[in-house]
């Protein structure tokens, strides 16, 4: 790690690997009942930056960079890098910062993030790039923030408790629950690796699917 | 060296965070025209479930803001 292109590598291959963690975060569920206790806040202001659940090991997001260490970069470097970019993210997360011109769908903007924060419809499982949005345009998930359409932010059911605790375990706790309700494995498997919000079909009183 | 180098670039980076916190909430208010959120007592506080039913309905996302849980939402559906 010598050399300036080496970081400049890890840089790169560091945001492609956390822009995948970020996208299985939201589309699958067991990762999803850490990943949205970030998401949980109404407002979008830079304290919610750190509203970070505490239990990312648990839900596996160190599996993520592992390639980077299998392929040779020392893994301190890893984690270094890893920091910088959750440390860039902190400015992202405000309402008070305009677009900002040509940089626009090549960085990761406040106003790109704010549609990444964003309830609305059109809006959700999008811009999910750490420092640069060229992955989510690769990949198909970039959308500009429309200044005609007011960001609703948070949930889709939105989070209105003030207990820390229910904040960062409740939706393991709606996980668990679902998970009990379940009639079979294969419904309690789809739970946890199926996108939030998903719910086996229903069955009637006889038993019929 | 490195003993005090990292704590250091640490302490700045806390100090800057923490100033650029406070800064954007003095600006809020004249920018937004509503109190910061920790004015009212937390974040998740800052819309009343009656105003955040109004803005849901406004965007579509009524049956969902006006229930705690999710309902009604299929898997097709994006749903966080």
């Amino acid at each position: 790690m010598n050399k300036w292109w080496a970081w400049a590598l890890l840089a790169l291959s560091q945001d492609f690997f956390f822009y995948w963690y970020h996208r299985a975060a939201h589309r699958i569920e067991y990762m999803w009942a850490s990943h949205r206790v970030h998401h949980s806040p109404n407002e979008l202001v830079l304290a919610s930056a750190y509203r970070l659940p505490c239990t990312l090991i648990l839900s596996l997001n160190w599996v993520f960079y592992m390639p980077l260490v299998w392929i040779g970069f020392p893994p301190l470097a890893v984690f270094g890098v890893l920091a910088l970019n959750l440390a860039y993210q902190f400015w992202l997360h405000t309402t008070l910062i305009p677009r900002l011109g040509p940089i626009e769908g090549i960085l990761n903007t406040p106003s790109a993030h704010r549609v990444h924060h964003g309830r609305n419809p059109e809006y959700l499982d999008k811009n999910f790039g750490g420092t640069l949005m060229i992955f989510d345009r690769i990949f198909g998930t970039y959308q500009p923030e429309d200044p005609k359409i007011e960001i609703s932010y948070g949930l889709v059911a939105q989070e209105y408790s003030l207990n820390p605790l229910w904040v960062a375990y409740g939706g393991f706790v709606k996980l668990i629950r679902d998970l009990c309700k379940a009639h079979n494995w294969r419904d309690r498997w789809d739970l946890l690796i199926k996108p939030p919000g998903w719910t086996p079909a229903p069955t009637s009183a006889l038993g019929n699917p | 060296m490195e003993l005090f180098l990292y704590p250091t670039i640490g302490g700045v980076i806390y100090v800057g965070f923490l100033a650029a916190i406070l800064l954007e909430a003095s600006l809020y208010k004249s920018r937004r025209g509503k109190p910061y959120p920790w004015a009212e007592g937390g974040i998740s506080r800052s819309l009343s479930p009656s105003a955040t039913a109004l803005r849901a309905s406004s965007i579509g996302l009524l049956s969902s803001a006006s229930s705690p849980e999710p309902s009604g939402i299929g898997a097709s559906t994006p749903c966080r």
